[in-house]
C-alpha cells in the first residue's frame, strides 16, 4: 500500500510539482454521484492519502470531475469552466448520465453527455458509481493503474448454442414435467420472492426437482431446501405453492392417462 | 473536551481505511455490478433491449443479421434485462472498476446469425437460436404430438411464407367443399 502511496505522490509531484486539485460541477445530476464522490472523502476510502483533494474554483483545479447530463442552460457555463481550468487538465465523466446521457439520453432538455460539450479523459460508468469506481477512475486518469473493461465482440459460430439450464433440467426430470409446469413454477418463484431471490430459489427447486423420482421423495427434498434457507416464512410459503403445482400436474396427468 | 471525545474514539476504532487499490474491494451479495452477456446463451430476441429505460442495449438487423449492443456507459445498472431474460444469458456481475479512457471499450458487440425461411429462403427477421428454443420448448410442452411436429415446421418459416400456406389451405377448404 505505500508504495503505491508513493508512486501516486511522486507520479503527482512530477507533473504538477504539487498535489493534485479536482473540481467538482455538477452539471444537473440528482445528487446521487455527489453522494458517491463525498463518499471517496469518507476515511474508509480516503482519496486524500494520494494528496488528491476538493476545491470550490476551477482556477485552482487541475482536474474536474463532471456529474449529470449537461443540461441546456448548463452547457455554455461547463464550456467556460473547461476554458478556466488551468493546462494541463484532465476531465473525468462521472456516472452514466455524464458518460452517455443516462435515462436523459434523448430529452430536448438535456445536451446527453459531457463529452458532446468538452473533451472527455476518463468515464467512470455507474447509476451512481461505487465509491472505489471513482477513486479507480482518478487513478486510471492519472496514468497510474491501468483500466479493467475492454470492449469486446463475439460472431456466432456453427452449434455454438447452449441450451438454457432449466431445459436440460427438465429433460433430465424423472418425473417427465412440462414446460407449462416449469412457467407456473417460474410465475410462483417471482410473484412470491422477487424476480432475483426468486429465479436463484427456482434454480435449486429444479435441480432438486431433477432428481426426484416420486412426490414423497420431492416433499422430503423440499423440507432440506427450506432448511437450508433457514427456515425462512416466505421461502417455505413459496416452496410449499410449488409442491403443489407439482402435485396438481402429477395428478392431471394420471387423471388423462387413464 | 469534545476533541479528546473524537481522539478516544478513534484509537478505539482503529484504521478504517480500505487499501483499496492494492487489495481488492469485497461488495455486497446483491450488488448489482456492470451486466455480463453470455453470448454462447443468449438467443438475440431483443426483451433486454425492450426493457432497458435508457437503451443501453440495443439490437438491431444487419443484413437479416441481429446484433446485441451494450454501451456500459448509459447502463443504470437496474438489472431489468436480468429479469427479462428467457434464456438467463445476462446478469449482473459484481465487477464495478469500468473506468475507461474511450467510449469504443465501454461497448460489447454480439451478432447472432438470422434464421432462413424454408420456403422461400429469406431472412425471417428471428435468429436461428431463437427457432431452435421454440422447437426446444414445444417438444417439452403438452401440445399433442402432431401438432407439435406442425407447429415446427411452422417455426422456420416467414409470415409472408406463411400466410401463403394458411391462403392456399382456405382455397383448398373452399373448394373441396369444407372437407
Amino acid at each position: 500500500m505505500e508504495g503505491l502511496k508513493e508512486e501516486v505522490s511522486k507520479r503527482i509531484f512530477e507533473v504538477l510539482r504539487r498535489s493534485l486539485y479536482v473540481l467538482r460541477v455538477d452539471s444537473g445530476s440528482c445528487n446521487g454521484c455527489e453522494i458517491e464522490i463525498f463518499a471517496t472523502l469518507v476515511p474508509q476510502y480516503d482519496v486524500e492519502r494520494f494528496g488528491i483533494k476538493l476545491v470550490a474554483s476551477p482556477r485552482h483545479a487541475d482536474a474536474i470531475i463532471v456529474t449529470g447530463p449537461v443540461t441546456r442552460q448548463f452547457a455554455p457555463v461547463l464550456r467556460r469552466v473547461y476554458e478556466m481550468v488551468p493546462e494541463p487538465k484532465v476531465v473525468i465523466a462521472v456516472g452514466a448520465c455524464a458518460c452517455g446521457g443516462g435515462i436523459w439520453y434523448d430529452s430536448y432538455a438535456v445536451e446527453g453527455g459531457v463529452d458532446r460539450v468538452i473533451p472527455v479523459d476518463v468515464y467512470v460508468p455507474g447509476c451512481p458509481p461505487h465509491p472505489a469506481a471513482i477513486l479507480h477512475g482518478i487513478l486510471v486518469a492519472l496514468g497510474i493503474l491501468e483500466q479493467k473493461i475492454r470492449g469486446g465482440r463475439y460472431e456466432e459460430g456453427i452449434g455454438d448454442w447452449r441450451k438454457p439450464l432449466a431445459i436440460e433440467l427438465i429433460e433430465s426430470s424423472p418425473l417427465e414435467i412440462s414446460w407449462e409446469l416449469y412457467r407456473e413454477l417460474n410465475s410462483i418463484a417471482r410473484r412470491m420472492l422477487g424476480y432475483l431471490y426468486g429465479s436463484n430459489i427456482l434454480k435449486e427447486y429444479l435441480e432438486m426437482l431433477a432428481k426426484c423420482r416420486s412426490i414423497e421423495d420431492l416433499r422430503s427434498a423440499a423440507r432440506i431446501l427450506v432448511e437450508k434457507h433457514g427456515r425462512d416464512p416466505q421461502v417455505e410459503l413459496a416452496i410449499d405453492a410449488m409442491n403443489k403445482a407439482v402435485e396438481r400436474y402429477l395428478a392431471k396427468r394420471r387423471k388423462n392417462g387413464e | 473536551m469534545s476533541i479528546l471525545k473524537v481522539v478516544r474514539h478513534s484509537i478505539k476504532r482503529g484504521v478504517v481505511t480500505i487499501l483499496y487499490p492494492r487489495v481488492p474491494i469485497e461488495v455486497d451479495e446483491f450488488y448489482r455490478g456492470l451486466p455480463k452477456l453470455d453470448p454462447r446463451l443468449c438467443i438475440g430476441c431483443g426483451a433486454c433491449a425492450n426493457a432497458c429505460p435508457p437503451e443501453a442495449i440495443r439490437v438491431e438487423d444487419r443484413d437479416g443479421r441481429k446484433v446485441w449492443r451494450i454501451f456500459y456507459g448509459r447502463c443504470i445498472f437496474c438489472a431489468r434485462c436480468q429479469e427479462v431474460c428467457p434464456v438467463g444469458a445476462i446478469e449482473l456481475s459484481k465487477e464495478f472498476e469500468a473506468a475507461s479512457r474511450s467510449r469504443e471499450d465501454l461497448v460489447f458487440e454480439a451478432i447472432f446469425e438470422g434464421a432462413k425461411c424454408r420456403a422461400c429462403g429469406r431472412y425471417t427477421g428471428v435468429t436461428r437460436r431463437e427457432v431452435e428454443l421454440a422447437k426446444e420448448i414445444l417438444s417439452l410442452s403438452e401440445t399433442p404430438r402432431e401438432l407439435v411436429e406442425k407447429l415446427s415446421e411452422y417455426a422456420s418459416m416467414c409470415s409472408d411464407c406463411k400466410r401463403k400456406l394458411l391462403r392456399e389451405k382456405l382455397a383448398g377448404v373452399w373448394r373441396g367443399g369444407g372437407s
